[in-house]
């Protein structure tokens, strides 16, 4: 598209699965009528791996390729029609009951690409409103804009998604706050990359506890209400208003991990013998925050656990060696979650600050010490954990506006 | 009155027959989807009547078999263009822009029409 803008004239060759994708990226970016020419996708990934062999494709896509760049422009691909704002007004729904009613809204709300597929709890004016009363800040605040296609985040719409989560209103400061974390750093390519990329949303400080989020044995998993809401009430906030859908415009190949929920849960701060990391990064013990971070899927960017656990013995060295073998990226950062007894163990052996982790590790590795995050998590027993991530998506905010809490005010 | 109790079993079985219909409810739910500022559109560049003899940029993403797909188009132009001109070294990093922020400006200026390969 830039190419384009500067009057060179040309086609772009993609994947057939990824032409809606391709199509929709080019109207997301304000030039709707790019001409593409489809490489069969059923062909493309098993002949791509040598000139010779993606030979075939390239004589089957030569005469559209040439078309492409001589056959001359339509009106409407010349100049296309400015688009409307849409705005969207409520919906109305009408079942035989309530019960009818709550079940026509999720089907109609799935086949408008709105919604996790799971059942959906109905976002009235009431629910929303009520939702609302979790914070101080204006309804009409707007937090960003989320991609794939920039629609703007308010208060109010993130509010709309934390009802359909089943968030209760003293989450949503939690949630406002995640979402912000979200529209400061660089999460465009988590949303739509074949990587299958997930979020890592680390809720700190007394609100935590005031919430009753898991922290402890589980705490990635399910059965805890606040953590399982506020993270799905970030997917939904993210998908619904950022207009994304899975096979269209999110290619996340496998589905990402805890698609539904991300990986929501609180530091356990009451096991850390360091100081809370969000006091690390220089926030006040009593304020609370959250930082969410874009991590790796099934491959190697992911978190991988580096000992602790209820079957192999460890030491604090092996675990620390486990993190140097597996931090090999200069250019990005590295999120370090130490177990609760391991933690204690470097104490033991004279880490006693969580910058000598960094140091050690910074010494062992080349990666700078302020690109490694460090963090207790999980209950005893409990596993060590080392994820890679970006250094712009790996973003802090701290908590304000909270009207039902003590803390996050 | 005789007539009415005489009857009133009739009159049960008939509401039991024939409910009155289930009441109906209806939910007014706000939207969830992000409300979308279009951004201005951008029309596309005039075409070339023909290739021959035009500076062809071959472009892609670095994403594995994208280099492979532009060597086998290169091939194939060549033998029906003999007399355009093709030039490489135009790619965006995976994920990100290109490298060196002018890139595009450069291929521009030095290209009369791009071929723009993904590698996903």
């Amino acid at each position: 598209m830039q190419m384009e803008k500067l009057g060179v004239p040309g086609v772009l060759l993609v994947s057939s699965q990824f032409l809606t994708d391709a199509r929709s990226a080019a109207a997301d970016w304000a030039m709707p009528g790019i001409r593409t020419v489809a490489i069969p996708s059923d062909k493309w990934y098993r002949f791509r791996g040598t000139m010779d062999e993606v030979r075939p494709l390239a004589e089957a896509a030569l005469d559209p390729i040439i078309k492409a760049l001589t056959a001359p422009l339509t009106a409407q691909e010349a100049k296309p029609p400015q688009q409307a704002k849409v705005e969207l007004p409520p919906i109305k729904i009408t079942g035989a009951g309530y019960a009818d009613a709550v079940e026509k809204m999720n089907e109609l709300f799935l086949k408008n690409h709105m919604g996790d597929g799971l059942p959906l709890v109905p976002p009235t004016r009431e629910a929303v409103d009520a939702m609302l009363k979790g914070t101080s800040r204006s309804r009409d605040e707007v937090i960003g804009k989320i991609p794939m296609k920039f629609g703007i985040a308010t208060v109010e719409k993130i509010a709309i998604n934390a009802v359909m989560a089943g968030a209760k209103p003293e989450y949503f400061p939690v949630i406002l706050t995640a979402m912000e974390a979200f529209c400061a750093g660089e999460f465009w390519h988590m949303m739509g990359s074949s990587g299958s990329f997930t979020l890592i949303i680390m809720v700190n400080g007394p609100i935590a506890k005031e919430i009753d989020m898991n922290s402890e044995i589980g705490f990635l998993g399910d059965c805890w209400r606040a953590n399982s809401t506020i993270g799905r009430s970030v997917r939904l906030a993210t998908r619904n208003i950022g207009h994304t859908w899975p096979a269209e415009n999110d290619m996340a190949l496998v589905g990402r991990p805890s698609a539904h929920t991300f990986f929501t849960f609180a530091e356990n701060e009451a096991m850390n013998p360091w100081e809370p990391y969000h006091v690390s990064m220089g926030y006040k013990k009593e304020d609370s925050t959250v930082t969410v971070t874009k991590v790796g899927s099934y491959f190697g960017a992911s978190g991988q656990t580096v000992g602790g656990g209820a079957v192999a013995t460890w030491t604090a060295q092996s675990i620390l060696d486990g993190m140097a073998g597996l931090a090999k990226s200069k250019g990005g950062g590295y999120y370090t979650w130490f177990h609760p007894e391991a933690a204690q163990a470097l104490v033991d052996a004279g880490f006693t600050s969580r910058s000598k982790i960094q140091e050690w590790l910074s010494g062992k590795t080349g990666v700078l010490p302020r690109n490694i995050s460090v963090a207790v998590t999980g209950g005893v027993p409990g596993y060590s954990m080392i994820w890679g991530y970006e250094l712009d998506s790996h973003v802090t905010k701290k908590i304000r506006g909270a009207t039902l809490t003590r803390a996050g005010r | 009155m005789n007539v009415l109790i005489r009857f009133l079993p009739v009159f049960a079985l008939m509401v039991n027959l024939f409910p009155a219909a289930a009441a109906q409810t209806t939910l007014e739910v706000l939207n969830p989807m992000g409300v979308i500022d279009p951004p201005k559109t951008y029309g596309l560049s005039p075409r070339v009547a023909d290739l021959a003899g035009k500076r062809i940029a071959l472009m892609h993403n670095n994403k594995p078999g994208a280099s492979n797909l532009l060597d086998a188009l290169e091939t194939l132009l060549k033998a029906r263009y003999p007399g355009a001109s093709f030039s490489r070294g135009y790619q965006t990093q995976p994920v990100q822009p290109p490298k060196d922020p002018d890139m595009y400006k450069k291929a521009a200026a030095a290209s009369d029409v791009f071929i723009f390969a993904m590698g996903d």
